[in-house]
């Protein structure tokens, strides 16, 4: 392989980073935070009303002694979380309307519902 | 997955003879996406095959199976086998491939979601060289869209590496809209554009555009199908592929 071949691959490399430089320099709005418990396998609240057209933080705090699994398909988000741990999960902003999401690991008893309004 | 080595040297020697323009199709591959998921262990299967009335480009395939682990919470590792077959050849691996997928951000904290794949394939034939690649992934979701881009390239590397081999760049693009859990529909455009002197010419590249369909069945079970028509003179007739993916968490 030519030296310039090489430059020319590990430019393009560089050119990749840099494009999306500006993305994690820039001031991020300030997202609100709202916080979701989990516990006994239960959502609290089960029905999250959030503001619409913002972007919100939201830290998933499971008081389980097991682990949890966050996902929404109306969100696309999928995210685990420890037993007696926290996540956060960045949503939005949202239209309004509502959106379901479910701990993937209980499926049938941890579902709730984030209401945008 | 880059292109099987075996499809380039075919390809670079049947350009070089000037007989035709086109060459067997390049493997489909997966639209990445830059996010991982830490703590997630998969096991994935790959298959794609190109169709065409031209015994040269119909049913090429490509097979992979890969071990993936979110070993930390914004990096992935895999390791794969790469099987690869010409039209007319049986399927057989061709390389050993190990990849790292990093996640820049938290999925949503920015207005744009961003990662780099990178990834090195180990030749197991004789006399073809190994591959190395990166991949930058970009992904937006708009409303119940999700739209995935990766824009990347491989390079021939070691010993067997032709003297003056360049990057070859590909392009791949995925939309798909998230009517339910288990069913989301969408297309994708899949394009292998050749080394920089051949990115002006549309025809001697390989471009790829169809619908795709992909979803999650309960827990542990996701999918992926595309069946990609030819857009160009390069490309074949059509192609299809599909990916099984069993994830479960540790």
């Amino acid at each position: 392989m030519k030296i310039s071949s090489r430059l020319y691959a590990l430019h393009c490399l560089l050119s990749m980073l840099i494009c999306v430089a500006p993305l994690s320099a820039r001031a991020q709005a300030q997202a609100q935070e709202i916080v979701l418990l989990l516990k006994n396998h239960q959502f609290s609240p089960k029905e999250l009303s959030v503001p619409a057209n913002k972007k919100i933080k939201l830290v998933v705090r499971n008081q389980d002694p097991t682990p949890a699994e966050f996902e929404s398909t109306d969100l696309n988000r999928e995210k685990a979380v420890a037993a007696n741990s926290e996540i956060s999960v960045f949503i939005g902003p949202l239209d309004p309307g509502r959106y379901e999401y479910l701990d993937d690991f209980h499926r049938d008893l941890a579902t709730g519902t984030i209401v945008a309004k | 997955m880059p292109i099987p080595i075996k499809r380039k040297l075919f390809l670079c020697a049947v350009l070089l003879a000037g007989v035709i323009k086109a060459s067997a199709a390049f493997g489909l591959d997966e639209v990445y996406s830059p996010n991982v998921e830490y703590g997630e262990l998969s096991v994935e299967a790959n298959a794609s095959q190109s169709f065409d009335s031209n015994p040269v480009k119909n049913g090429a395939q490509t097979g992979e199976l890969t071990l993936e682990v979110g070993i930390a919470p914004r990096i992935s590792l895999s390791v794969s086998g790469e099987y690869s077959a010409d039209p007319g050849e049986s399927l057989e691996l061709v390389a050993h491939e190990v990849q790292g997928r990093f996640q820049f951000f938290e999925p949503g904290e920015h207005w744009l979601d961003a990662g780099l794949l990178v990834l090195y394939d180990a030749s197991t034939q004789p006399d073809t060289p190994d591959t190395f690649g990166a991949r930058l992934l970009l992904q937006k979701d708009i409303g119940r869209f999700t739209h995935t881009v990766n824009v990347g390239f491989t390079q021939d590397t070691g010993k067997n590496a032709a003297p003056g081999a360049e990057p070859e760049y590909t392009f791949l693009w995925s939309t798909r809209y998230r009517y339910s859990q288990e069913f989301q529909p969408g297309i994708e455009i899949q394009s292998s554009l050749g080394p920089a002197g051949q990115l002006g010419y549309y025809n001697q590249q390989e471009h790829y555009i169809g619908p795709s369909a992909s979803g999650k069945l309960g827990r542990h079970l996701k999918y992926q199908v595309a069946y990609l028509f030819g857009a160009s003179d390069a490309a074949a007739s059509s192609a299809a592929r599909i990916q099984l993916e069993y994830e479960t968490n540790f």
